[in-house]
């Protein structure tokens, strides 16, 4: 169970930074000669990354340490459940990632990355029902 | 009774001084002066040489038109009003342009032209926007053109202010040679 709860919480902070890097290259790396945002809107963008990250990985720290829900009567968490888990945190997080590194992926950008990141992070919100059961099942139910 | 006091009352005195000259230093913007004459005012009904002749009663009409066709003649197109352009723009009301982006032939030359121990930094898109008011008086037209320089990158939504040091006046300048122009080529 440990294992798990490691590699979830992996998934889970290495979408953070990525997503994170990806807004911070943006006001680094010139694309075509032009900055893509400047250091100015940068903070605009980040706030719905960092507020929909904040939320799970909240969660899942103090899951760490606290386990809130009382022991599952099935206590064999089997691999293909496991397997649904990891699947469906990692597709709502490449879903946030791909919001943030469009701008790199496009020559012609089709909305500005305010709106793409925004735009992003609300389908993932939107996507909770698939994530959130599951990561509390993993992180805050206490063992048998 | 604190103001009766002779020193007291001498800072009375220096604040509204001072506020009063901050004032008329913080109108910035180039001032374009463009001398006419009443048309028919000649020697013997000829018109003065080297004078622009207005009808009398169309000096607003002349004035505002020269300052949209100069604008507009610069690539720019008004925001406020949001007008019927066909009718002259009200003198002494401050009206404003549109942010148009700066081709980087634009800010080559203002690299060139302007102030260069603060150049622009050429990684960002740029936007130029202008104020500007007349003033009809006896026998002039004055423009106060005020220039306003914006920010983005390629992937921004909204135009942000340029902070930092820029010359203006480069700007205003350009603005005020096409109203220039503009009455120079209706002389004719």
């Amino acid at each position: 169970m440990l294992r798990k709860q490691w590699v979830l919480t992996a998934i889970w902070l290495s979408g953070f930074f990525l997503a994170l890097l990806c807004i911070q290259s943006y006001v680094v790396i010139e694309k075509h000669g032009k900055v893509v945002i400047l250091p100015e809107e940068r903070e605009g963008v980040l706030a719905p990354v960092v507020k929909f990250y904040g939320i799970y990985l909240s969660g899942i720290l103090a899951c760490w340490f606290l386990k809130p829900f009382r022991p599952a009567a099935e206590t064999r968490a089997g691999a293909r459940r496991y397997r649904i888990a990891v699947m469906l945190t990692v597709a709502v997080n490449v879903i946030v990632l791909y919001s943030c590194a469009e701008a790199w992926s496009t020559a012609e950008l089709r909305e500005p990355v305010i709106d793409s990141v925004a735009n992003g992070v609300r389908v993932a919100s939107w996507l909770s029902f698939l994530v959130g059961p599951v990561n509390a099942y993993y992180f805050g139910v206490k063992p048998k | 009774m604190v103001f009766c006091n002779p020193r007291n009352m001498t800072k009375a005195a220096i604040l509204p001084t001072f506020l009063l000259s901050a004032a008329l230093f913080a109108q910035k913007g180039t001032k374009v002066e463009i001398g006419y004459t009443p048309q028919m005012r000649g020697v013997a009904d000829r018109p003065v040489f080297g004078n622009i002749e207005i009808r009398p009663g169309l000096e607003t009409a002349t004035a505002s038109k020269m300052m949209v066709t100069a604008v507009q003649d610069a690539g720019f197109s008004f925001l406020t009003p949001n007008a019927d352009l066909t009718l002259p723009l009200p003198p002494g009301k401050t009206v404003s342009s549109n942010i148009r982006p700066l081709a980087d032939s634009d800010l080559d030359a203002y690299s060139r032209a302007a102030d260069h121990s603060r150049p622009l930094p050429p990684n960002r898109i740029y936007g130029l926007q202008y104020n500007m008011k007349y003033d009809v008086q006896a026998k002039s037209i004055v423009y106060l053109i005020q220039s306003f320089l914006y920010q983005k990158g390629s992937g921004s939504r909204d135009w942000l202010k340029y902070s930092n040091y820029y010359d203006g006046r480069y700007f205003e300048g350009q603005l005020a040679a096409k109203i220039r122009e503009q009455f120079a080529t209706t002389s004719k």
